[in-house]
């Protein structure tokens, strides 16, 4: 459990939430591993997407916009041709059904995780008109099969927008009779339920637009079966369309689908003041979420252009599309760019670091400005420099007893490493696992480490989302800079866990004692 | 952990999602109308009467505006509030001052209520006034209606014809 008595007021509840959430996490991983769907939220959310406009641009040409026609046509659909249309229809509805629940479950995950702080305000600013357009083309969506349910949330949507005092007539009265409503505001509706989801799309593509290599598509394995379980729900449970609205018999009892329309039983219960304003207090939240509670300012990485040879590895290892290269602003006989940092959209990761070929703790550079020995990288975090690093690999080393000692790197976001150190173990902590170069392994048992354990958040859920996955590339040999050859692997072992699994951490520690042991042995 | 363990527990876990997902698209139902009860929607929009009689202007007053200004009758715009109550089986369920609409006041006041009321026999009646600055309810309607359950009853104002419409 997590402490939650150092915790005060509001992030009391917060912590228990984030602790709730990654127990439920690391059950999954039990089954999925990094395939895990909580670690895809945001991309199954585009794939529910991409399936509801697949099924929806086929409905659309059986589709007849019209008063009668539109129940008549899906109902023919869902009845007759249940085998095509109708597993069509309800795998468009259980694909917009899967969108919310994604949708809502991964705003509340970056919610938890703090994934809204600092330069992530951008992508979290554009979320919140895409959650209210996924409400929107939702709703129209109903109200175009004109059934019961589609009379229901037609009468109660203009109900709840006539409170505004906008209206000169109010909307609900279009819904009065039957003859009221006529076959232009179903083409008016088809219209609008194309259009807000093209625009859904252009700010789905704006909310990823400051993320590097952003995921717009799960896994293959995930994806497929996310398909076949919506085709299993769509055959045994087809989506049929019940009774045809007539305005002339109220609503009895009304199927609603809960994903969307939580709210409107509380239409009638509730005051409408109370729902707007919790509608727009709500909204106003979500918005300034990331300025009421603004992380500590912190330096951003910075370039040394004498050791910068414009590579541009750290612009490929960025998950932030925070570094650009640009022309190099001092002449150089052999290099033509340098790295450049933008400010804004910097975090302080480190990933860089961990990504520039320079930082090697076995280069030495004589520091023009203090005239002392001191290591630089071509570009780092002034918090976090490699010299600070490389000492105090050497101090730990330094201050371990131990015949067979043990290094422990560790992020700042995963398991805490403080209560691990010991005789034979001492933790170095970093800002991300990403900043950690192979350089560095090689330079710690080389200096008297017997084994390394490498300690990052679980495969998939990175805190700054590609760390993890830069460094096990890099110790597999498969990213630059590569660990060299000449270092035994079998000395480091790798944990990647989330903060609260500490037992596990205890066990890979004791795993590589043994494993040690039996080397040095042998 | 074994494959097939792997992919057993991967197929309860959709097995899970599908079945929250099947059940919460539809079900609870919700119950909007109870079956024995009717609904009856009581609304209609309407100009109250302007609040201050047109003045016609004077050559002296029309000569101080610009040209285009310059009409014979000077008419604001605000409307008078609608007095409007409706009875059902003699005691009034509704009793409202409605407003008009626009930020000028000048819009049709309009008003919409709904009341879930048990089928069956009833006395309605309707009464409004347009202009707050008269005693009394120039418009009135009365009648009985028989609601069948889950019956939707419209009560109008036909302001053609000025009068109510129960439909």
């Amino acid at each position: 459990m997590p402490d939650l008595k150092s915790r005060t007021g509001w992030m009391a509840p917060v912590e228990l939430c984030r602790h709730i959430l990654q127990a439920l996490e690391a059950r999954l991983n039990v089954f999925f591993g990094a395939v895990n769907p909580f670690y895809h939220l945001g991309d199954l959310g585009f794939y529910f997407f991409y399936i509801m406009v697949i099924t929806g641009t086929v409905l659309f040409f059986y589709y007849e916009p019209t008063v009668a026609g539109s129940f008549d046509q899906l109902d023919y659909l869902s009845r007759e041709q249940w085998y095509f249309g109708g597993v069509l229809r309800s795998l468009h509805r259980y694909a917009a059904d899967g969108m919310v629940l994604t949708v809502a479950l991964h705003i509340l995950r970056e919610m938890l995780l703090g994934h809204f702080r600092g330069a992530r305000w951008f992508s979290w600013i554009t979320g919140v008109p895409l959650l209210v357009m996924v409400y929107l083309s939702g709703i129209l969506g109903f109200w175009l099969v004109w059934n019961k349910l589609g009379q229901f949330i037609a009468v109660r949507t203009a109900e709840f927008l006539d409170w505004l005092p906008i209206f000169a007539s109010p909307m609900a009265r279009n819904f009065l009779h039957n003859s009221d409503v006529t076959n232009l505001l179903f083409r008016l509706l088809i219209v609008m339920h194309i259009s807000i989801p093209l625009l859904l799309l252009l700010f789905m593509l704006l909310h990823v637009k400051r993320v590097s290599k952003a995921r717009v598509m799960p896994p293959a394995s995930l994806a497929n079966g996310t398909l076949v379980a919506l085709l299993l729900l769509s055959l045994f449970r087809p989506v049929l369309s019940g009774e045809r609205a007539d305005l002339a018999t109220a609503s009895n009892n009304v199927p609603i689908d809960w994903f969307y329309f939580f709210p409107y039983p509380l239409i009638h219960s509730w005051p409408m003041a109370v729902l707007w304003t919790l509608l727009a207090g709500g909204t106003l939240f979500l918005l300034l979420l990331p300025w009421l509670s603004r992380p500590p300012k912190r330096a951003v990485a910075s370039v040394h252009l004498e050791d910068c040879s414009g590579c541009g590895y750290c612009v490929e290892d960025c998950p932030y599309e925070a570094i650009v290269m640009r022309e190099r602003s001092v002449q150089h006989p052999r290099f033509s760019y340098e790295a450049n940092v933008l400010e804004d959209m910097c975090v302080h990761c480190g990933i860089c670091t961990g990504s520039c070929p320079s930082s090697n703790p076995f280069r030495r550079r004589i520091s023009y400005s203090a005239g002392k020995e001191t290591l630089h990288s071509g570009i780092e975090m002034p918090q976090h420099n490699i010299d600070a690093l490389r000492s105090d690999i050497l101090q730990k080393l330094g201050s371990l007893t131990a015949a067979k000692p043990i290094l422990l790197f560790g992020c700042q976001h995963g398991v805490a490493l403080g209560p691990f150190g010991d005789d034979d173990v001492a933790p170095v902590s970093l800002p991300c696992i990403g900043m950690l170069s192979p350089a560095f392994i090689e330079f710690a048992l080389r200096k008297g480490a017997a084994g390394l354990l490498v300690s990052g958040c679980r495969q998939g859920d990175c805190y700054h989302r590609l760390g993890d996955q830069w460094l096990r590339e890099r110790l597999s040999r498969q990213r630059v800079p590569l660990l060299h050859r000449t270092v035994d692997s079998s000395r480091i072992a790798c944990c990647w866990q989330a903060a609260s699994d500490t037992t596990q951490m205890h066990k890979e520690i004791d795993r590589l004692r043994i494993r040690l042991h039996q080397i040095i042995e042998n | 952990m074994k494959h097939y363990v792997r992919y057993l527990g991967q197929g309860f876990c959709y097995l899970l999602f599908i079945a929250f997902l099947g059940y919460f698209s539809g079900s609870p139902s919700y119950t909007h109308v109870p079956a024995d009860k009717a609904l009856i929607k009581f609304s209609f929009t309407h100009p109250g009467k302007r609040l201050v009689a047109c003045v016609t202007q004077t050559r002296a007053q029309l000569q101080k505006l610009s040209p285009q200004l310059r009409y014979g009758k000077k008419c604001p715009r605000e409307r008078s509030p609608l007095l409007v109550e409706f009875a059902m089986d003699g005691k009034v369920i509704y009793n409202a001052k409605v407003q008009p609409r626009g930020l000028s006041k000048d819009l049709p006041s309009p008003v919409y209520q709904r009341f879930i009321v048990p089928a069956g026999e009833h006395r309605f009646r309707v009464r409004m006034q347009d202009d707050i600055r008269k005693p009394g309810y120039p418009y009135f309607a009365k009648k009985k209606i028989k609601l069948k359950k889950l019956q939707t009853l419209v009560i109008d104002f036909n302001n053609v014809r000025k009068q109510f419409v129960f439909e």
